[in-house]
């Protein structure tokens, strides 16, 4: 019984570590040639040639096939394939502890598959593809194996370390390929197996304890102009993970269960652009999935597909800085404890991000979702047969309920910045639709515009999110009491919603090559319908809703990248029309209606850049650039940190070339109308120039600052508040852990008695913006009737020039 | 030929706020000042305090009529229209000056009892905009003028100022704004 544990441990750990479970081979084709020389041990010198025509795994009759296997010698050109042997060698000893040890020294390998096809007939899968992969890489490691694992001296203990050169993983569709370039990484790990039982019957027992790693990528590639980089990756870890596996899945009686609990010690990760990087700065958490379950299985729709399943995934992500623009030598220095050269003596970082994220069952709005993808072949039909596509169906909960105690606010992203923390609470996201997946090249095919890249296609995606508001407070265990409180409003600007429904078709081709130099170029069209966003909502969904939404919004050669100032997003050419049938005030559904609103824009050379660092040290209240001269001015100094983040966006409103690429906005009412017929007012062709009529650069400038920082908030009447705190008008609202509710009014001569109090006034979500152009030009102001031959004219032109308005706001909950 | 004609007004111009925190979006203002007899529910919304300045180092163009506040040149942001088809233009310019609040809310109200047994009638959803209780106006002005092109920079350009305010003091404004839906949308 020992014997045949440990052969069954062996066996999987091998394909473990090689990853690759094989339930079938066919068609078998290995050139194979190996020499054995002894010297202390045993020295293998193998050149592997390896073909299969299919290697499936088969589940309950239904199975999952790579097809078109291939292992040799890796060529120098990634877009072609060899048949020369890959040269590997092998030193096999016995240790003086009785360890198997085998050091191998892998010269370039290739290993691929040009198909991922699913089907129930072995040898003979057919119908559309899931693409191709390939993998490259260059292995010098060693790998140590032991008896006794964690759990039983009849377990396995592995010991493994490898270094990677010269690495390239690269995803092919229809002879287009999108790959990851110049992969170099290091690898340490330890791994104990043993089998194992509790409640549930046996299980392999699968762990790693602080396994570490390096890796760098050194290109992102696309074979329609293979020069062309979209930037560099890098990142390390130390990470433990514990994994038990079970046999059987979800659907009928085979497939595979985990449960798996990794954790995440710390991480860095970063991109990469022509020597200025984006990172992600000692990172920390866990992620765990309950009864994740693998099965080979239809979809409701009776396509086959892998379908990935879990009853919860429970995320906890701590990011401590985000940092922008920064290099990598600085990256290193900071991480290394170093001080800082070249700049500042710290990292510009936007501050630092804590999500915490729960996916299991819930019912919305009397349809249940669940977490289930299914990954099947075929990605957007008109772009070929070779593709994939994930059938997804997906469940953020707000609440859980574990069976015995209620979790509120399981879900929530935090962003703090210079100690202050604002918690995006209570969110909420469910859906289900198709992912597709393709490499595609610019082209039309039947019909459809493809361009240079990965494409992630969108159909009949439909699902919503929503958040409960936000809290505003220090980043501690108090953050999650703190009032609800609005202020999101405030973030409109950005495309940030309270609550949004969706149901999106199109999609996104990430391509290689930025605005100069290596980054990312991306073209898309999305099309969103049935949508119905909240610009403004209270706990109980009352708000401000923009229902029967239809935005159709469209980008070209949209470059990004990582510049000195920040991560830099520029738009050769975008279109979009938002066609709100009621905007409706109250319920989203039944709220009466400010009546339809049609914006369309159309926009050349626009572009945002995010950076790092928030206002900075500002004059509220007053024109003055240091804090003597606020003062005197009649303004209030404030120090808001380095931290923060700052938005600068451009938008170039362009002249109307069509009835979509146009600027213009229309209110269209059918109040006071006898026969309800429909009433527009029309505000078109807006657009901006340089104030002179001609050139048009300069365009509409919004540089958005947000802070988390202290407010004055002041009684407006005598009495009560909505929380029983009882203060005069003009008195203010101090922070105060002593006091029941945590907070008290303290009159105005109190406040000047004690002027250490300022230090305890609330902190709010304070966003400073400034907003300047030349010349906003709007066309026509016109009234339009369904009766009337003709619009009524109201404006033949309006000219707003020169124009720079600063505004500083804070949002705090309402006293 | 520019003619400039100023007068100072140092009352409170409430039609001028109001127009300048005005939603984009109004179906009706109604009049509503019945706060102690209504009922609020939802305890949500948002409480602003900041300020809003407009070109107080002037604005982006440098031209020979438009500055930086340092010189004689105007300096403020500059509204034209036209009426008229190849009509002349009307104008606001040299806008300028700043403002600022403590206390402007925004919230939705249900409104279902109270104003005297109208509440329960109404029976529903409003906007309400909580008017801060004082807004600080510093040096806002503007001048009012007609002139024969859009653009001082324009051919042929010739502008009449017809008058110049300046506001500069305490605003009180206290109360609410409701603001709610009344189409048949």
């Amino acid at each position: 019984m020992v014997m045949n544990k440990k052969a069954l441990l062996l066996s999987l750990s091998s394909a473990l570590f090689t990853q690759t479970a094989f339930a079938e081979l066919t068609m078998l084709n290995d050139g194979v040639m190996s020499g054995i020389s002894g010297q202390s041990g045993i020295t293998l010198d193998v050149g592997l040639h390896f073909e299969a025509g299919e290697i499936a795994y088969f589940d309950d009759g239904a199975g999952i096939a790579i097809q078109g296997v291939k292992i040799s010698e890796a060529p120098a050109d990634h877009g072609v394939s060899t048949s020369d042997p890959a040269k590997m060698q092998y030193v096999v000893d016995i240790e003086a502890d009785g360890s198997l040890n085998i050091g191998y020294d892998i010269s370039p390998t290739r290993f691929e598959f040009s198909d991922i096809r699913l089907g129930t007939e072995a040898g003979n899968m057919a119908g559309p593809s899931g693409g191709g992969f390939f993998w490259d890489s260059q292995l010098v490691g060693n790998l140590n194996i032991k008896s006794g694992g964690a759990l039983s001296a009849d377990g396995y203990t592995f010991e493994s370390s490898y270094t990677m050169t010269d690495g390239a993983f690269g995803y092919v569709t229809q002879g287009n390929r999108f790959w990851l370039d110049d992969i170099d990484s290091t690898f340490q790990a330890i791994m104990t197996l043993d089998i194992a039982t509790d409640a549930n019957g046996n299980y392999l027992d699968i762990n790693l304890d602080h396994y570490t790693g390096e890796y760098s990528v050194g290109a992102i590639r696309h074979s329609s102009n293979a020069a062309a980089s979209g930037g560099a990756l890098w990142g390390q870890y130390d990470k433990s993970s514990n994994i038990k596996l079970r046999g059987g899945g979800r659907v009928g009686t085979e497939g595979i269960t985990l449960d798996i609990q990794n954790t995440i010690h710390d991480y860095d990760f970063a991109w990469g652009d022509d020597g200025k990087w984006l990172g992600f700065l000692d990172m920390s958490g866990h992620y765990n999935i309950d009864n994740l379950t693998l099965d080979v299985a239809q979809d409701d729709d009776g396509e086959l597909g892998l379908a990935i399943a879990f009853d919860k995934l429970d995320v906890a992500l701590h990011i401590d800085k985000v940092v922008l623009g920064e290099t990598k030598a600085r990256i290193s220095d900071y991480l290394a404890g170093n001080a800082l050269a070249d700049g500042p003596a710290y990292l510009k970082s936007v501050g630092s991000f804590d999500a915490n994220l729960l996916f299991a069952n819930q019912n919305v709005d009397g349809v249940d979702y669940t977490n289930v993808f299914y990954v099947q072949a075929g990605g957007h039909a008109d772009a070929g047969e070779q593709g994939l596509r994930i059938n997804a169906e997906w469940s953020l909960v707000e609440d859980y309920n574990d069976g015995s105690v209620l979790h509120e606010n399981v879900s929530n992203i935090t962003y703090t910045e210079d100690g202050n923390a604002i918690m995006l609470s209570g969110l909420q996201s469910w859906g289900k639709g198709d992912l597709t997946l393709n490499v595609t090249k610019a082209e039309n095919l039947n019909g459809t515009e493809f361009f240079d890249g990965l494409r992630i296609g969108f159909e009949n995606f439909t699902g919503g999110y929503k958040m409960d508001g936000l809290r505003v407070g220090k980043n501690d265990g108090s953050l999650k009491s703190k009032d609800v409180q609005g202020g999101s409003e405030l973030l409109l600007a950005l495309g940030v919603f309270p609550s949004y429904d969706f149901t999106v078709d199109g999609h996104m081709t990430i391509g290689t090559g930025g605005a100069t130099g290596s980054g990312l170029t991306i073209n898309s069209d999305i099309h969103i319908t049935n949508g119905r966003a909240a610009l403004m909502m209270d706990e109980n969904g009352q708000g401000i809703w923009a229902s029967g939404l239809d935005y159709d919004i469209h980008k070209r050669n949209m470059t990004v990248d990582v510049t000195d100032e920040g991560l830099a997003i520029v738009e050769a050419e975008s279109w979009s029309v938002m066609d709100i049938s009621d905007l409706r005030l109250g319920d989203k559904a039944t709220g009466k209606s400010f009546g339809r609103f049609i914006v369309k824009r159309y926009e050349t050379g626009s572009s945002m850049v995010i950076k790092a660092g928030g206002s900075g040290d500002i004059c509220v209240g007053g024109n003055a650039t240091d804090a003597a001269g606020c003062t005197s001015a009649g303004g209030i100094w404030e120090e808001r940190g380095n931290e923060g983040i700052t938005v600068s966006l451009k938008n170039i409103l362009a002249e109307a070339v069509s009835e979509t690429k146009r600027n213009s906005f229309t209110w269209e009412s059918r109040a006071g109308s006898t026969s309800s017929a429909a009433m527009q007012l029309v505000f078109d062709n807006i657009t901006t120039n340089d104030g002179d009529g001609i050139n048009n650069t300069y365009g509409v400038q919004n540089d958005i600052a947000i802070d988390i920082y202290q407010t004055k908030v002041v009684k407006k009447t005598t009495g009560t508040d909505s929380k029983g705190v009882y203060g005069e008008k003009g008195s203010e609202k101090i922070m105060d852990d002593t006091q029941p509710e945590g907070y008290r009014y303290v009159t105005k001569a109190d406040m000047n008695a004690t002027p250490s109090l300022v230090g305890d006034r609330p902190l709010g979500f304070a966003v400073n913006a400034r907003t300047s152009f030349k010349e906003l030009s709007i066309g026509s102001v016109q009234m339009n009737h369904a009766n009337a031959a003709q619009p009524s004219t109201l404006l033949y032109g309006m000219k707003f020039q020169n124009v720079d308005m600063r505004s500083n706001l804070t949002a705090t909950p309402i006293p | 030929m520019l003619k400039v004609s100023k007068f100072r007004i140092n009352i409170l111009l409430l039609s001028l706020l109001s127009f300048s925190f005005s939603f984009p979006v109004m179906a009706e203002l109604s009049s509503i000042n019945d706060e102690e007899m209504s009922v609020i529910s939802g305890q949500a919304g948002v409480y602003l305090s900041g300020e809003i300045a407009l070109n107080e180092n002037g604005g982006p163009i440098q031209n020979a009529y438009f500055g930086d506040c340092t010189d004689s040149k105007r300096c403020g942001a500059r509204l034209a229209f036209q009426t008229k088809q190849n009509g002349g233009w009307f104008v606001l310019d040299d806008m300028k000056g700043s403002f600022s609040f403590q206390g402007l809310t925004l919230k939705v109200r249900d409104i279902n009892s109270g104003f005297g047994g109208d509440g329960a009638k109404f029976n529903r959803q409003v906007l309400e905009i909580g008017l801060p209780d004082q807004i600080k106006v510093d040096k806002f002005q503007y001048t009012y003028a007609t002139s024969s092109t859009a653009r001082p920079s324009d051919a042929g350009f010739q502008q009449t100022d017809i008058y110049t305010v300046e506001i500069d003091g305490d605003i009180t404004m206290q109360g609410n704004l409701l603001v709610f839906p009344t189409g048949s949308n």
